[in-house]
């Protein structure tokens, strides 16, 4: 079921003077996270704004923000964050203009509540989809869905139509299908005893073009020229 | 399970070089944490399997993915054998390693027993790695 409502954060965003890659590059080293906000029939706005209170705002469960841009306040969700390598740093977000009382669709991530009798029994609780697609209002995105998985039994899974959500939140049929297994618990692989014939040496490797059997004359063995 | 491609184009291929970090596969797909390296490298074959091996007997039921295939024949020449006449035989198979890239995934158990599984594992690796854990959006 839902948990708490997410609240509106606003944030500080002031326009982009120039663009490009090594434009961002130097608004990053100045502690800024280049941004752009568009949507509702109206010109995209390229933008910035600090990276510390961005990257804050992102590590809450909230999804609509409230951009302050020049005083002019305009609510808007999170469509794309994009972040480096390693995932540390915020590149750049994606915001998209959002009347707050507007149906929208959004990715709400799944809290998984309670231990599944499957696992008990010895299966793995598989997560397929940490979060599903949902349309609501946009003032009412739930922060994240709890799902209760102690009726899973092993082979058995909850999908996408049968999370229980909140009042005036549906499944976005669209993105994502009701019959779509989103946690499962699938039974253990049964575990096959490496016999020493099974260990191939390292230095087999198949002649080109060639698949290695167990058959003769196929070992794997590298083939040596006549002159080597 | 032979860690090492079925069928190859060319038996030995040159050593190349890795430049960058990972552009791909350096987000957690699978499970709900990772192993993500911080160095470039090559994890032969036999390091893969010894980590597999690890992480299923710290993490039993969990579920184990390991992400990268070694594709790499390295080839050595003999010991006490005189330079020249030509290129070595392969020795053995190698995965590529960009950092960021994430080697393993673990999933279906516990963050505690998930830590543990990835911490044995990276006593397998020659190259130096951090946790990560699965992003939900």
């Amino acid at each position: 079921m839902s948990a708490k409502k997410t609240s509106s954060e606003s944030l500080k965003a002031m326009p982009r003077e120039g663009s490009g890659s090594r434009d961002s590059r130097r608004a990053r080293r100045d502690g800024k996270i280049p941004v752009v906000l568009y949507g509702h029939g109206e010109a995209n706005a390229h933008l910035l704004t600090d990276a510390h209170a961005l990257e804050l705002a992102l590590r809450t469960e909230q999804q609509v923000f409230t951009l302050d841009v020049n005083g002019k306040s305009e609510s808007c969700l999170v469509r794309e964050v994009q972040y480096d390598t390693f995932g540390l740093n915020v590149l750049h977000v994606d915001f998209n203009r959002v009347d707050l009382k507007e149906e929208v669709e959004v990715e709400v991530a799944l809290e998984i509540v309670g231990k599944a009798k499957g696992v008990t029994e010895g299966g793995t609780l598989v997560t397929q989809h940490p979060a599903i697609w949902v349309k609501c209002r946009a003032d009412s995105i739930p922060a994240h869905l709890e799902i209760d998985v102690t009726e899973i039994e092993m082979g058995h899974a909850i999908h996408a139509g049968e999370v229980k959500l909140p009042k005036g939140v549906t499944l976005d049929e669209d993105k994502m299908e009701p019959e779509t297994p989103v946690i499962a618990v699938v039974a253990p692989k049964a575990e096959v005893e490496e016999t020493p014939d099974d260990e191939a040496p390292e230095g087999e490797a198949p002649a080109e073009g060639e698949t290695p059997t167990d058959g003769e004359g196929s070992d794997g063995e590298p083939e040596k020229k006549e002159g080597d | 399970m032979k860690n090492m491609p079925k069928r190859t184009k060319h038996r030995k291929v040159q050593k190349g070089r890795l430049k960058g970090n990972a552009t791909r596969g350096h987000t957690v797909e699978f499970g709900d944490y990772g192993l993500q390296s911080l160095e470039a490298g090559w994890i032969s074959s036999r390091a893969l399997e010894a980590g597999r091996v690890a992480a299923t007997r710290a993490a039993p039921g969990g579920r184990i993915t390991i992400r990268v295939f070694p594709h790499k024949p390295i080839t050595s020449i003999p010991a006490e054998t005189r330079m020249g006449k030509g290129k070595g035989e392969p020795e053995y198979w190698a995965a590529t390693v960009k950092p960021g890239t994430v080697i393993y995934e673990v999933g279906g158990v516990d963050a505690d027993v998930a830590k543990l599984a990835m911490n044995r594992v990276a006593h397998k690796l020659k190259v130096s790695t951090r946790l990560v854990k699965r992003r939900a959006r």
